[in-house]
């Protein structure tokens, strides 16, 4: 979280100038937000917080004091990167690595946010290594490096919510609307087929007739136009558009009834009356949860229980990677020229004492035996996504030669194999470990795709409308149609494993998550380049970090009902 | 009946079945709860497009049940159907087939989906026990508020679809305690909410088709 930086971040601070904080995630904004107030209780009435959680009209009121100046100090999460700008904002500051050099520029960029004028952005590293990070994008943007973003291909979840927004409308003519569609950059390929499948799940469910005789959402009137079935389901579809992923939420409010923002139901359920929580820059008590919504009274006592936000942790970008790399190479040249080197330097030092520090044409391998078992580090510094991609692989084909069980830990940096026996990893650690040869069948194989598809079906469910949150009045109904977007993956892939929408799932899955065609780049390097091998007595200061995350999955191609097998005995063990 | 996992109550057999089922031996009953029939009528009606195929699906399971344990008598312990918007001409039909079919007396318990529907269910071939069941030393009731106020029984409920979510599963449990069990809920198109650990003394887990998983300490829920 980065405390140690607190005094000096606070010292640096001035109330008299506009500031933002940016921070990674919602729950570093609220933590950053008490750590700043603990250590200035007189900024009370200047200082706000701002995330994608809290009220809209608390937001609002926030961006517009912002540009009123009546507040100086707003400690926010990417809801402020976007879209608003504050000519007024003149100190701009980043909590951890923003993990992407767009990103950092973007950040930046709030501040003197007026054509022609340049824009400074002071980085808060949260452990030493993100140093590195902040070297690899200084000098990315001085060499005028900036990533692309990549474009969804036929997302169909979005497709099948405009079909209905479209219907709740006007109504369409499908032809007409197809090529309307196809102008769209994410829908060039789409192919008439798939347009057809997409209607059809609208109209009639799917092409399976029989199995929705219930179900309709939009029909055909007799000039051939698409329009929705009853004003009720416009209304439902309305109140549910947009494509911004949230878990079920409940509204916070005051017994007095201000309404504070939205907050995730899996956090609310594991608190009784009476537990404290920090929400919204504030320490509430739990009163009562009602229906949707979470009644709270403002707290004397304070509370250390955060709410915490689910989100996947953002990787750091390609070209990033690729300028860290780059950093390491020429590192000692570079201490001069940058300061955030010159820092870490003492740690690349002790890496390279205890084992190397790997230029760009070379891959480091550490081995070491501890109490745990036999670790394998590997670095390849190319995000935490192509890594959660790499490692199951790597494990999969070392099991290939010998049988094994691996834990797997990944980080931005590099990755952990740990086996509580023996293990050759010296001997196994060659390029053709690296082909890209049957890259998606190996792929396929050592990942469990089916839970990976699991949780990017949450999304489309959502988008689709299969999921709803908001329904009109009637909340009796409501609660008979509840169902998790989990549930209905299993549903689906039982009775209708063809389903588009389960495929999108699978192959957004397999992109997203593991990026293949990054996966296959990386392989391609790793395969070519010099390897290190290192057997070092204790953990370096590269492979510390992943000790400490250990957020270890296992190398799992079994069933559901092997895996489960598997944890019954690991619970019976005395 | 393949794997399957039996115990002994008060004397009595019983036998949990991997298909989230129970088999009372002495008694020649089957008994399951939460059977949900026409949930996904209810969400088709509502716009949403779930496959239909788990009504025929649960149907079949529970035909299929009964004829391989050749049991005398279906017990279901509340909530036999979802929502009166679910079951449309067709689905009414197919479940009063279906009830007509079954070579077994039908006994359902009302639960709180059924009382709406009372007037559907009492057209049915089937015998209605509108409070719960008492049959020798067990006690039969849908939610665990119903029971009487003092019963030397060991009892039966289900309502509450007890489930462990682990490692991105989730799996419904019989969950037994000193004086009772609770019940998985049959249909597969069901959520759950978490096993109430307290005064658990040992939970099951129905791994569809292919055995009863004995848990003898439980993981925390992840």
């Amino acid at each position: 979280m980065g405390w140690p930086m607190r005094d000096k971040l606070v010292a640096d601070l001035d109330i008299g100038r506009s500031t933002l904080i940016f921070t990674n995630t919602r729950y570093q904004a609220e933590k950053w937000y008490q750590e700043v107030l603990d250590a200035r209780p007189e900024w009370a009435g200047l200082m706000a917080l701002h995330h994608g959680s809290i009220d809209e009209r608390s937001r609002n009121f926030v961006e517009s004091g912002l540009k009123s100046g009546l507040i100086k100090l707003v400690v926010c999460t990417s809801s402020l990167d976007l879209g608003v700008d504050f000519p007024q904002v003149e100190r701009v500051y980043q909590i951890g690595s923003p993990k992407g050099i767009a990103r950092t520029i973007q950040r930046a960029g709030r501040a003197h946010h007026r054509i022609g004028e340049s824009c400074e952005i002071t980085c808060v590293p949260t452990h030493a290594l993100e140093l590195l990070e902040f070297a690899a994008t200084r000098s990315a943007i001085e060499k005028g490096e900036v990533e692309s973003r990549p474009r969804l291909q036929k997302p169909y979840d979005v497709l099948t919510q405009h079909l209905v927004s479209c219907a709740a409308g006007d109504g369409f003519m499908p032809a007409e609307l197809f090529a309307e569609i196809k102008t769209a950059t994410s829908y060039r390929d789409l192919t008439w087929q798939e347009f057809e499948w997409v209607l059809a799940l609208v109209e009639h469910g799917g092409q399976n007739l029989s199995s929705y005789s219930e179900y309709h959402k939009i029909v055909r009137d007799p000039a051939g136009r698409y329009r929705i079935v009853t004003p009720r389901l416009a209304h439902i579809h309305r109140m549910n558009i947009g494509t911004i992923h949230s878990d079920a939420q409940l509204k916070v409010k005051f017994l007095r009834g201000k309404s504070l923002g939205l907050i995730e139901e899996g956090f609310i359920s594991r608190l009784k009356k009476g537990d404290r929580f920090v929400f919204a820059g504030r320490t509430l008590e739990l009163f009562r949860v009602e229906d949707d919504t979470v009644l709270v009274r403002l707290s004397e006592k304070s509370s250390r229980a955060i709410t915490k936000w689910p989100g996947s942790r953002l990787p750091i970008s390609e070209s990033l990677s690729e300028e860290i790399r780059q950093i390491l190479t020429s590192e000692k040249k570079a201490r001069q020229t940058s300061p955030e080197l010159a820092a870490v330097g003492v740690i690349l030092e002790r890496q390279a004492q205890l084992s190397a520090v790997p230029e760009s044409h070379q891959l480091l391998a550490e081995t070491c035996r501890t109490r745990e078992g036999y670790h394998l580090f590997l670095y390849p510094f190319d995000g935490r996504l192509v890594h959660e991609g790499l490692a199951p692989l790597l494990a999969y084909r070392f099991t290939r030669a010998t049988r094994a069980t691996f834990s797997l830990t990944v980080n931005d940096y590099g990755m952990e194999l740990l086996s509580r026996e023996v293990f050759p990893f010296e001997e196994l650690l060659k390029p053709e470990i690296f082909s890209i040869e049957n890259l998606a069948d190996d792929i396929l194989a050592s990942l469990n795709i089916s839970s990976m598809a699991k949780r990017q079906f949450r999304d489309i469910a959502r988008i689709t409308g299969l999921v709803n949150q908001n329904y009109p009045g009637r909340r009796h109904l409501a609660r008979q149609l509840q169902a998790s977007a989990s549930l209905l993956f299993d549903v689906f892939q039982r009775y209708e494993p063809d389903n588009l929408l389960l495929r999108q799932a699978e192959r957004e899955a397999l992109d997203q998550f593991f990026e293949q065609s990054r996966l296959q780049r990386t392989l391609q390097r790793l395969g070519s380049a010099e390897l290190i091998i290192r057997h070092i007595p204790h953990p370096t200061p590269f492979g510390f970090p992943l000790l400490t995350e250990r957020v270890s999955s296992h190398l799992t191609n079994e069933s559901i009902a092997e895996r489960v097998a598997k944890l019954v005995r690991q619970w019976s063990k005395p | 009946m393949i794997g399957a996992h039996s115990l002994s109550i008060h004397g009595q057999t019983l036998s949990l079945l991997p298909q989230r089922a129970l088999y009372w031996h002495e008694e020649k009953t089957l008994i399951v709860a939460d059977v949900h029939i026409g949930k996904s009528q209810t969400f088709q009606r509502a716009g949403i497009a779930v496959p239909g195929q788990v009504l025929q699906e649960d149907l079949n399971r529970l035909t299929q049940l009964v004829s391989s344990a050749s049991a005398d008598r279906l017990l279901i312990l509340g909530d036999f159907v979802h929502h009166r918007s679910g079951l449309t001409k067709r689905v009414c039909e197919e479940v009063e087939q279906w009830c007509e079919n079954l070579n077994a007396e039908i006994m359902v318990i009302v639960g709180n989906h059924d009382r709406p529907n009372r007037r559907f269910l009492y057209s049915l071939p089937l015998v209605l026990q509108e409070h719960g069941w008492e049959c020798g030393p067990f006690g039969f009731y849908h939610d665990e508020a119903d029971k009487p106020s003092k019963s030397d029984q060991f009892l039966f409920f289900g309502h509450t679809h007890p489930v462990i979510f682990k490692n991105g599963l989730r799996l419904p449990v019989f969950a037994f305690y000193r004086t009772h069990c609770i019940m998985p809920a049959f249909s597969i198109f069901t959520g759950g909410s978490p096993l109430e650990r307290r005064g658990l003394v040992q939970a099951f887990i129905p791994l569809e088709d292919e055995a009863v998983a004995v848990l003898t300490s439980l993981p925390p829920d992840n």
